[in-house]
């Protein structure tokens, strides 16, 4: 079976977290299993790759972390949540807009054969 | 679970303690706990969870502009006339590696110093029995004179082998001076076998500190005791000396217990934000002063009191109320810790 390259797929990250923000704030392992899932398995993001897209886009003002005190979330355990800032819509937008004009040139060149 | 920390803590041992990078290991440890825990409510076995959980963590590599350590993972390398040489990142000075077997050694010096300098203190607390003794038992007899000529030269005796055994144990301890004054770092293995080491030795310390304390706090109790006895000259005597007995044998164990229970924390204290040991730094629930002279003043606080306390019962020789002193001693502390100091 053909495995996902990681190359062409790190572009993306950011468009995959960032379209299940979304819907509302959540954090680390429930974000990686909603990738998991919406890619019925074939991609799998590795925790490490989820958090330097975490400390980036932070950086760049995309997603906004705040700390979840035990008990609050009906966990048991202290969490780091993000949530999706303005600038982070508008960059999700742009990504989208990059993604369709990506996918629109590279299948040109597509021959099933 | 454990497999799963000691992986993350290998993978991040030689990253120096940065904030960027203890939050970095926080986080990563919260998803691959998630993570496992559904593994394993799902039916996977332990063994298999560990598996995915490590399999799926990715590398480092990817964390290392996040965090600010490519130079850390990446030294650059710069081309001059002697070869290649790296350049160091201007914020990682270096430091002085203090190794396991020093590390070893270090613990024994220190643990005899301190037996050397509380024996020491405990031969000054009770240098006056002698006299007390040769002059309360014997002042009635014609050999007097000659009985408190033997006590002084006891006394005299218990001061300078006092002195002698403090040197000694002053000698001990100066070898390792270097800790203080130079910036050393232990590594990741080296600070895990120092906290379990203190974490064992912990209980212990607390049992002596508390009968130390104790004997101190008790020690007026056989004098009381003694106030109505029909011989009072003699048993008062060998009372007094009792009491002087009880609190040197307290200073003693509370002396002894503080010391050898900070060589532990004197090493943990070794590693801060820059260097790379895990998760062993420096604690930051201790309180720090912003005015120099109140930091001062605090950092003598406890023995100042001690003296205090001593002072006013041996002077009034109300045993009874002077213990006010302590509970009062702790509440004025918190009132200066809470105007005066912040934690960090």
């Amino acid at each position: 079976m053909v495995e996902i390259s990681s190359d062409v797929i790190r572009g993306y990250n950011d468009t995959m977290i960032l379209f299940n923000l979304l819907d509302g704030p959540s954090y680390g392992y429930e974000l990686s299993k909603q990738i998991k899932n919406l890619s019925d398995g074939k991609y799998v993001i590795k925790e490490t790759t989820l958090y330097s897209a975490f400390t980036r886009m932070e950086k760049n003002g995309y997603i906004e972390s705040y700390v979840v005190e035990p008990g609050a979330d009906g966990s048991g355990k202290r969490r780091t949540y993000y949530r999706i800032t303005e600038e982070g819509q508008k960059y999700y937008r742009e990504k989208c807009e990059e993604w369709s004009i990506t996918k629109d040139v590279v299948e040109r060149f597509i021959r099933y054969q | 679970m454990n497999t799963i920390r000691n992986y993350l803590e290998t993978m991040f041992a030689n990253l120096p303690n940065t904030p960027e990078v203890l939050k970095a290991k926080d986080e990563l440890w919260q998803m691959m706990e998630d993570k496992y825990s559904e593994l394993i409510a799902e039916g996977k076995t332990e063994n298999e969870a560990v598996g995915t959980v490590i399999s799926e963590f990715g590398n480092l590599e990817e964390l290392a502009d996040g965090l600010g350590l490519d130079k850390v993972l990446h030294p650059q390398r710069t081309t001059s006339p002697e070869g290649p040489t790296y350049t160091e990142d201007v914020t990682y000075v270096t430091r002085r590696e203090v190794t396991f077997p020093e590390v070893k050694a270090f613990l024994k010096d220190y643990a005899n110093g301190s037996f050397l300098i509380a024996l020491g203190v405990y031969l000054f607390c009770t240098c006056a029995s002698p006299v007390i003794l040769a002059d309360g038992l014997f002042n009635r007899f014609s050999y007097a004179d000659n009985a408190v000529i033997i006590g002084v030269s006891i006394l005299i005796i218990m001061i300078v082998v006092g002195v002698i055994v403090n040197v000694l144990g002053a000698m001990q301890l100066n070898r390792w001076d270097f800790l203080k004054e130079e910036l050393c770092s232990i590594d990741y293995a080296t600070a895990d076998y120092v906290n379990n080491e203190n974490a064992r030795f912990s209980p212990m310390a607390m049992m002596i500190m508390t009968i130390g304390i104790i004997l101190c706090a008790l020690c007026w109790v056989p004098l009381v005791l003694v106030e109505n006895s029909a011989f009072p000259g003699t048993v008062e005597t060998i009372m007094i000396v009792v009491l002087l007995e009880m609190i040197g044998v307290g200073v003693f164990l509370i002396v002894l217990a503080a010391m050898l229970k900070s060589r532990y924390t004197m090493l943990l204290n070794l590693n801060d934000n820059t260097t790379v040991s895990g998760h062993y730094r420096r604690k930051d629930d201790e309180v720090h002063y912003d005015n120099k002279t109140v930091e001062g003043i605090m950092s003598v606080y406890w023995p100042v009191i001690t003296c205090i306390y001593l002072i006013i019962s041996f002077v009034t020789f109300s045993w009874g109320s002077t213990w006010i002193i302590w509970p009062i001693a702790a509440i004025f502390k918190m009132v200066i810790e809470t105007a005066f100091g912040g934690r960090k």
